[in-house]
Formats: structure tokens, sequence, C-alpha cells
């Protein structure tokens, strides 16, 4: 059944295309299935040989739920899938699953399903902002605490044995706190302060529990 | 049933080159018209002969369904599936029926088997597979999204 003649109305997309490249021609062996359709020639340079059998002013494929039709088929027509459509001219009782599998890809890249599919981004997403965050971790350990300009002195060994010996001397926190730790009938810590302590500090301690 | 009739919200007009203007209550909801000579008497279904419709025009039937809000009877689809033998086209009706049920949305478990049961018959003797003997109810092969790359 010979499709109905519709010329393109504009050539919108092929004008730089014919002026600058050279003129093609379709596919010169008409095989069975790639018979002659309108605007074959035209839009060769765009799509090469593949048919064109919808409508679509400058026919492109897509994949979409809102356009499941496209206008023109995915693949292109080799000697077996011309042998194929041979075949479903007849019954399609006698294609095989197979057979039914490679028509539907040649017509359509991919299923609507597959168009639904979660493509799992987030995963990636999530991995770069993890590795972006432990550089970040990583930069500011070593180089925040490497170089003596950028510790804070409130970090210093110095600072933090006036603090303490300012805050016994207030006896602040008597109840659950550092006073509470502090026994100031013998001027110096309870063992339970033990568990807080580093080697360094507990020369500290030591240092303050033998001034007091 | 009529659980599943096309919802007709308003009166379209849709332009055709050879018929002119015809409202939705001759041609049906979100009227198709068709290049091809129309039968003037009789139901919308046999005024407009799905089955002999072009490779064209079944696929701007086809986009026009999977824009329209509702799932097309089984009627329609028994006819849009004789176009595709019509025109030697099996991989249009898989995607056809693919489009109707992914239509149902939310209520696809309660559609879909259904409209299956209803064209069930028509499609053995058509020869054409179920889409869950295609595998075509679940994703088959995983392509890269083009945002992604």
């Amino acid at each position: 059944k010979q499709p109905i003649w519709v010329a393109p109305s504009r050539n919108i997309a092929l004008t730089s295309v014919n002026r600058d490249a050279p003129a093609t021609t379709g596919s010169k062996a008409v095989l069975p299935g790639h018979e002659y359709y309108p605007g074959k020639e035209e839009y060769s340079p765009v799509i090469g040989h593949r048919e064109i059998v919808g409508h679509g002013e400058i026919p492109y494929y897509t994949d979409s739920f809102t356009v499941p039709c496209p206008a023109i088929r995915f693949r292109e027509v080799d000697e077996a899938l011309g042998k194929l459509r041979e075949k479903e001219k007849g019954d399609w009782k006698l294609l095989s699953l197979e057979d039914k599998k490679t028509l539907y890809r040649a017509s359509f890249n991919s299923t609507l399903e597959e168009v639904r599919a979660p493509s799992g981004d987030w995963k990636r997403c999530i991995g770069d902002n993890a590795i972006l965050m432990a550089l970040m971790f990583l930069g500011v350990s070593v180089i925040g605490f490497a170089d003596p300009q950028y510790e804070p002195k409130t970090v210093t060994n110095e600072w933090v044995d006036a603090q303490t010996e300012y805050l016994i001397k207030r006896r602040v926190q008597p109840v659950d706190g550092i006073a509470s730790w502090y026994d100031y009938e013998n001027n110096k810590f309870k063992p339970t302060w033990s568990i807080f302590t580093t080697k360094e500090t507990s020369k500290s301690v030591k240092t303050l529990s033998e001034k007091e | 049933m009529n659980k599943l009739r096309n919802i007709e919200i308003s009166f379209v007009f849709h332009s055709a080159a050879a018929a002119g203007l015809r409202p939705y209550s001759e041609t049906g909801p979100r009227p198709h018209t068709s290049l091809y000579p129309v039968v003037s008497e009789g139901t919308w279904l046999e005024k407009n002969n799905y089955a002999q419709f072009d490779g064209w025009e079944l696929r701007q039937l086809i986009n026009f369904v999977a824009a329209d809000d509702g799932v097309p009877e089984p009627e329609i689809i028994i006819e849009v599936l004789k176009g595709c033998r019509n025109n030697n086209d099996y991989a249009l009706a898989t995607r056809f029926l693919e489009v109707v049920r992914l239509k149902g949305g939310n209520k696809m478990s309660e559609t879909w088997p259904y409209i299956m049961q209803e064209i069930g018959p028509t499609m053995q003797e058509l020869g054409i597979s179920t889409l869950k003997e295609m595998g075509y109810e679940e994703p088959e092969l995983w392509l890269e999204n083009v945002d992604d790359m």
C-alpha cells in the first residue's frame, strides 16, 4: 500500500545542511521494509537510513510516555531485519519470542517501563558529597592542627591548667561537675577524675594539687 | 462495564483536512479525524474505522491516547490492534499495550487485569503475546540517563 505523499512544508533544519554538505541520496539497495517513503532523501543526512513512520516535522526519535510513538523507527534495516519484516507480513503466531523482541527493538530503543525505571543517581550524589566532606575533614585536621598559628590558644595546656585552677577556686559545679571531683580536704582530685586524664594533663593536675 | 469510560470533560473541536470541524458528540472523546472517507451512520466506532487506519494515523491516535486523561475501552483497543495487524507492525501493538497499561497509573493493578480479560481472545487470534510473556512489565535493559552522563 503506497503511502500518501506529503511534501515537507518548511525545511527549517535542513537549509544549512543542504548548503554546506554535499547532497546525499538514500540507501541504494532497497531492502524489504525499507521501500520508498516520503522524506527519505531529504532527511537522510539528519536521520540516516531510518524509516519515517509518523508525524513530526523534524523527525527525531524520542522515548517518552507522553509521545510513545515517535516519527521514525530506531534502527536501520539490515538483511536479517528485512527477512523478519517479510515474516511479519504473515501470521504472527509463527514469530518466536526472539523475533518479536528484535522487531520491537528495531522500532523502539527502550520500553516504557525502562523509561520509568529509576536511575539510582541519588547514590552517586550522596557518595560524592561524602567524599568531599571527608577531604574537608582531612584538610582541617591535618592543616588546621599542624600549624601552631591555627591552633586556638584555649587548647593549650597552660590555658587549661589556669582554667581548672580558677574553676576549683571558685567551686563551680559542686554537685555534678569539677568541684565534686576535687577533694578540698586533701587538695587533690578524687580518683574518679583519672578517667578523663591523659598523660600530659595528669602531669598538670599533679602540679596543681601540689600547689594547693 | 462503564467503569473505564473516558471522561468527556469538554467540547473539543478538532480540525481535519478532509472532514472539516466536527464536535465531540459525532466522533467520540478526543476525536481523531481521519483523512480517509468516514462512514456517516452508525456508532462512533464504526464511523471511525480504526482498523483501516494507516501507520501514520495509528501512531497519531496512540499519541492522543497517551495524552488523554483516561484508559481506552477494550473495543477501541481491539480496533487498534486490528489496525496494527493490517499494517504489519508488531512493535506498534506492543507499544500500544504498554501505553494502555501505564495509563492506569496507581490503579494499574485493577485496570490491567480487566483489560487483559477483555482483549485476551483477540490477542490470541492475532498472535500477539502478552506483555508478561515478552517480559516488558518490568524493565529489561538498562540505559544510562542523558542527564547523568
